[in-house]
């Protein structure tokens, strides 16, 4: 794993992140003032733009010109969404009124990753980016992801969870993909996998900004 | 009587353009460069050949200073145009420019994308030639046994085989090239360092070959054949995944030049390679001069410049190409 933060000047954070094939930047604009009416606190949004010829897991997705600037897509709508919704319990917004806070995401490169493992990286690159640009945060989230391994089945589901290590392991994020049955054993069981996983994200990122 | 006084970097946002001229009075810049001090170019080349779909043939990531581009391309068929009888081809660019704000092109991304495209139109670096598609010809195999393979032939690699074979199809194509920029931090004008990305991406490009399905037996003489009816009428030209007979795709390397700007600020300081806003404001009237070391490849002008100024601009510039690697 290779991190760099700091890469964007424009941006007010930014964060690199490669993690064998997989690329991720992203960048977080904001504090910025909005224009018109009051609002008592900021506005928080998350684009994630896959670059045209990254074709692993928006493949079946993309069905626009790989050249061109297409809106998001399906794919990129729901990597967004997931990103917004794991950060969003560790922002401060209230104490940021009348402006917005936006991060862009993009992914450079991706061979192997597979939807959950490449949304994790987002989560985890945002959450480096987010410090990065000195935005007040609670904690900062780190996900993890498991496979639920089914023995009589070949089909093997995946699970991804987002933590806040440091606010007593609070889930702030969660999602399953794959058709497998799921009783209260194997969640308990794949969580702690996530979470253990989270952790070690989490003390990587600790090491990485403290020197 | 109270005087005002600023840090330098307050200064320089409150009121850029003294903080420009003081810059200037005391020969330096900004950005700390010299005034005919170019930014280092940092090129990685094929990093983002890693998709599996649409294929990126080629690509690039150029650093310089403190912006970044990463440059990919991608290749297409159509079918030629006889009514176009340049000898060389261009490459259709798409430049984004990041900036935190999602939506339409910029008139800048939109400007950069078109002038990239005339250049490399105009400076004959593609022939067209090389874009031409001559395609194998898939062949399945039976051997009577019912366990099938299939082979491709072409006519440079397999040139005994594929003189027998049907080969009259799907030969008035050619490939069309496509790229995609992403420039993160713009801190100044952007032409010299997409420009560069995208000359490297191409150098860096192998193209695949392609081929056409073969309905008939590798036994059956193909010339024999009366009936064509049984031909597979969805005639498509494939792309073949095998990397080791990619071919790389022949530039005319001898017109590649290197974009060089210029800008002048106060009628009178002529600097290389914008830098920041301050600069970016203060000069009206700009150059672009892309040339190789003996040839002048392009040159664009707006605003009123010296023609010493001119001359010393693409004496650098010249010079650069020069000594580039």
């Amino acid at each position: 794993m290779f991190l760099k933060t700091g890469l964007v000047d424009t941006a007010s954070g930014s964060a690199y992140v490669e993690a064998d094939d997989c690329i991720v930047q992203v960048s977080v604009y904001g504090p910025r003032p909005i224009r018109g009416s009051f609002i008592e606190k900021a506005s928080f949004s998350v684009e994630c733009k896959f670059l045209p010829y990254v074709t692993k897991v928006a493949a079946e997705h993309q069905n626009t010109n790989p050249n061109g600037k297409p809106g998001m897509n399906s794919i990129e709508q729901r990597i967004s969404t997931y990103v917004e919704t794991a950060l969003l319990p560790c922002l401060l917004l209230e104490n940021y009124p009348k402006s917005t806070i936006d991060i862009y995401v993009t992914v450079i490169a991706n061979k192997s990753a597979s939807l959950l493992e490449l949304t994790n990286w987002i989560v985890n690159c945002s959450s480096l980016a987010l410090v990065d640009s000195a935005i007040e945060i609670k904690d900062i989230v780190t996900g993890g992801v498991a496979t639920i391994e089914d023995e009589n089945d070949s089909k093997n589901s995946q699970c991804l969870a987002s933590f806040m290590n440091l606010r007593n392991n609070e889930i702030v994020g969660f999602w399953i993909d794959g058709g497998q049955e799921l009783n209260e054993k194997v969640l308990t069981k794949t969580l702690e996998t996530c979470q253990e996983r989270a952790q070690v994200v989490r003390r990587n990122f600790n090491g990485f900004l403290t020197t | 009587m109270l005087q005002l006084s600023f840090l330098p970097d307050v200064l320089a946002r409150v009121a850029p353009d003294i903080s420009l001229d003081r810059h200037i009075a005391e020969g330096l810049r900004p950005c700390l460069r010299e005034f005919y001090e170019f930014k280092p170019l940092k090129t990685t080349l094929g990093a983002l050949n890693t998709s599996d779909g649409i294929p990126v043939v080629g690509s690039s990531i150029v650093k310089s200073g403190s912006t970044t581009v990463f440059c990919g391309i991608s290749v297409g068929t159509v079918e030629r145009d006889t009514t176009n009888t340049s000898k060389y081809a261009s490459i259709y660019p798409v430049v984004e420019v990041s900036r935190g704000r999602s939506g339409a092109p910029t008139d800048e991304e939109m400007i950069l994308s078109e002038s990239l495209y005339e250049l490399v139109l105009h400076s004959r670096i593609i022939p067209r030639e090389s874009l031409r598609v001559t395609p194998g010809v898939a062949v399945i195999n039976d051997r009577g046994t019912g366990h099938q393979s299939v082979l491709i032939y072409y006519p440079d690699i397999n040139p005994d085989e594929y003189e027998i074979l049907d080969k009259q199809r799907m030969v008035n194509h050619e490939m069309v090239l496509t790229a995609h920029l992403k420039v993160l931090s713009r801190d100044g004008p952007l032409f010299d360092i997409c420009h560069k990305a995208l000359v490297e991406a191409l150098l860096n490009v192998r193209l695949p070959r392609m081929y056409i399905n073969d309905t008939v037996d590798i036994r059956v003489p193909v010339r024999s054949r009366g009936n064509f009816g049984h031909l597979n009428s969805q005639q498509q030209l494939n792309i073949d995944a095998n990397a080791e007979i990619l071919k790389p795709l022949e530039l005319e390397t001898a017109n590649i030049g290197l974009s060089s700007s210029f800008g002048v600020v106060n009628q009178s300081v002529l600097l290389a390679q914008l830098e920041g806003d301050a600069e970016e404001t203060a000069a009206t009237s700009r150059m672009n001069i892309i040339t190789t070391k003996d040839k002048l490849q392009g040159f664009s002008l707006s605003g009123n410049i010296d023609r010493n100024m001119i001359k010393k601009a693409i004496e650098l510039s010249q010079l650069r190409a020069e000594l580039a690697p």
